[in-house]
């Protein structure tokens, strides 16, 4: 009789459990669809623009070019929220494969600073770079890429109006990259779950702009090239992420 | 008839789109990165409609919408709510708002939109759609 009792009960919860794991996965998916209209939206707005200012015949050459950068500009955005998406359907799967080839931190950073040009000059943010000449090694380029870019894209929507700071330092056998903002900053028990599943760290209620999926991959990324993510409160006010991650010489990974 | 129209989004792909639309279009068009800094621009200059984000941070389209409604100055300002998540979904925090427009959209909507809430009936503009 006990054990029927404790059967029911171990079914009830296997249950349970399946029923989180469903409800987590189907808000994935809205959130995934979310992910990838939200940037669709100036891709199509920008050729249809175009189009009619064609059809109108009243754009100089200069205005279509800048009409379609403005669509290139869109594009590598919704490739990078396809990419961050593709990233977090291979780690939940356990797919998700490193490939580290030799490149400079300093231009990674300076290059990856320079994409936000336009988004830091409409929030009104500048960002300093803060980082040595050279700073060479073996990374996944296109992880640190998100890495940086999330970090940033959340700095300039999170701390509008102020300065933001990305370094990067060679401590050796390590790099850190720090990404630092003036804005509200982090409370403590948000600390604790940013870095969490987004399914888990906000309910769909509370869901804001690009909030957990940015992060959590981040966390991911990081983890899976052996580095560590901390945040703090910068002293003063704002949030330090500091990133610090191994740096494999190009022989060492022979 | 051409107006004030406000544009509060946190992507500054969505914001320079309808800016360069409307723009074209003859309207006077100011951009705001979240609710907070969208409220303070109201305060400072009344816009005549207002093109608002659902999902921000530092404040979003829901609370954007309450603090207006609780503003005689700019209660009747018509908004155009605009998410990529369905109307239903996001109506479950949101009210007030005069039309709503699911991402991703077409520019004549837009158009259109501006047009029809710009031209409303009435001494305040409050006439029927």
């Amino acid at each position: 009789m006990e054990n029927t009792e404790a059967a029911l009960q171990a079914l009830r919860q296997q249950n349970a459990e399946l029923m989180e794991a469903i409800a987590a996965r189907d808000t994935f998916i809205a959130v995934a669809a979310h992910e990838l209209r939200n940037p669709m939206t100036p891709i199509v707005g920008q050729i249809d623009l175009l189009l009619a200012a064609l059809q109108a015949g009243k754009y100089s050459s200069a205005q279509v070019e800048h009409r379609v950068r403005r669509i290139r500009t869109a594009m590598d955005h919704f490739i990078k929220r396809a990419g961050t998406l593709l990233d977090v359907s291979r780690i939940t799967s356990g797919r998700f494969q490193l490939s580290f080839t030799p490149c400079d931190l300093s231009d990674l950073v300076r290059e990856t600073v320079e994409t936000f040009s336009e988004p830091a000059r409409y929030s009104g943010c500048s960002i300093a770079v803060d980082v040595p000449e050279t700073l060479p090694g073996a990374w996944d380029r296109l992880a640190l890429e998100q890495i940086l870019d999330n970090l940033i894209s959340n700095a300039i929507k999170y701390a509008p109006s102020r300065p933001v700071i990305v370094s990067a330092e060679n401590l050796g056998s390590l790099v850190r990259l720090t990404v630092r903002d003036y804005g509200p900053g982090i409370s403590s028990g948000d600390r604790a779950r940013i870095f969490e599943r987004f399914e888990r760290a906000v309910g769909p209620k509370e869901r804001r702009s690009g909030f957990g999926v940015g992060l959590w991959v981040v966390g991911q990324l990081v983890a899976a090239m052996e580095g560590t993510i901390v945040v703090d409160d910068a002293q003063g006010e704002g949030s330090l992420f500091t990133v610090t991650l191994p740096r494999y010489s190009d022989t060492s990974l022979a | 008839m051409t107006g004030i129209v406000l544009v509060v989004d946190d992507e500054f792909g969505i914001a320079e789109l309808i800016d360069a639309v409307l723009t074209d279009e003859g309207h006077r068009v100011l951009t705001a990165i979240n609710g907070r800094q969208g409220l303070a621009m109201m305060a400072k200059e009344r816009p005549d409609l207002v093109f608002l984000d659902y999902m921000m941070p530092v404040m979003d389209g829901a609370e954007v919408l309450s603090a207006m409604a609780g503003d005689p100055s700019v209660a009747k300002v018509p908004v155009v709510l605009m998410s990529s998540m369905p109307e239903t979904t996001v109506a479950e925090r949101c009210s007030g708002y005069t039309a709503f427009m699911r991402k991703p959209f077409k520019i004549a909507q837009v158009v259109t939109l501006t047009v029809k809430l710009l031209n409303r009936d009435g001494p305040d503009g409050q006439g029927a759609l």
